[in-house]
């Protein structure tokens, strides 16, 4: 009570204060019960919110390593087509062999000359 | 790897986002149920005062979530009597419609902000220190106060806002403050004293 004297309109403050302090730890369970309904009201616009802002960054992510994927299988894809190429080519010793190639180019006149050969000889 | 970097970063995030949740919450928790007593005191109807205080809380979070914690009291208290002062205007826009339909002799006069001034030096009685006074009473008293008044009491003394933060709130000068608590202080000491006189 010193300081009241030395601050009357302090205590009428704190006097008023107390009371209303009191009537606010009287308030009613229906009133309680809507501000905890408005709270948390509030809250989940603030989740619904939060989640929005992690799933744009996210979209944008997966989009970026959409595209990469689809570039990517593109690339691949067309090395896909050039092994089936090789696969239907001819065997790779006929390839790589300078003569045998020339007898697989020339085939037909091989097996031409082998029967004129086998004819005359 | 990578990857991994990102997943740890993220749960990071998470939770300093569930943090700031979960404090927000807890100062939602806090400050509601002052807010609406100072919205009801404010404007005398509960459901009306429910809504500006829901207003209040909505808002807060719409615009202010990012915001410190420490900034989140001015704030929705700045919002808060945004919201009364709004209700309180559209209110006088209404009456004004109300008056001119009503016959001038309904007018009492009492919106004088100077005739409520109490004696601003008048010492408090040893008495009235001693004088438990109903709170219902004590609500009534500051509800009966002028709405600057009222507001500039509330956030001061109930609140325990400085004066800067107060006038900040209020939207006004710090004279202003001083002068609207002076006389709500004053207007309430009258209160008290009555109350002892009836006993």
């Amino acid at each position: 009570m010193k300081g009241d004297r030395h601050n009357p309109g302090r205590s009428v403050a704190d006097k008023v204060t107390r009371a209303l302090d009191e009537e606010l730890e009287a308030m009613d369970a229906a009133t309680l019960q809507r501000l905890n309904q408005a709270r948390e009201a509030a809250l989940r616009q603030l989740r619904r919110r939060s989640r929005l802002r992690w799933q744009v960054p996210v979209a944008a992510l997966a989009t970026v390593l959409l595209v990469v994927a689809v570039a990517l299988n593109i690339h691949t894809g067309d090395e896909l087509v050039q092994t089936v190429d090789l696969a239907s080519a001819p065997p790779l010793e006929l390839l790589t062999s300078g003569d045998d190639l020339e007898l697989f180019e020339d085939l037909d006149f091989y097996l031409w000359l082998d029967s004129t050969h086998d004819g005359t000889g | 790897m990578t990857l991994r970097v990102i997943d740890s970063a993220i749960d990071g995030i998470r939770e300093a986002k569930l943090d700031k949740e979960s404090a927000l919450e807890a100062f939602l928790m806090e400050v509601q149920r002052k807010g609406y007593q100072m919205a009801r005191l404010a404007i005398g109807d509960r459901d009306e005062a429910f809504d500006l205080v829901q207003d209040a809380m909505m808002k807060l979070v719409q615009r202010y979530a990012g915001r410190r914690p420490e900034e989140w009291r001015p704030l929705f208290y700045r919002i808060l009597n945004n919201r009364i002062m709004d209700h309180h205007r559209q209110r006088a826009g209404r009456g004004k419609w109300m008056r001119w339909l009503r016959p001038r002799h309904d007018e009492d006069g009492d919106d004088d902000p100077v005739a409520r001034v109490a004696d601003a030096d008048a010492p408090l009685p040893e008495h009235l220190l001693a004088l438990d006074v109903a709170g219902e009473e004590m609500a009534r008293a500051v509800e009966a106060l002028p709405l600057r008044q009222k507001q500039a009491f509330l956030l001061r003394a109930w609140e325990g806002f400085s004066v800067s933060e107060t006038a900040a709130v209020m939207k006004c000068s710090e004279g202003s403050v001083k002068t609207h608590y002076s006389r709500a202080v004053h207007q309430l000491r009258k209160v008290l004293e009555a109350h002892y006189e009836r006993r």
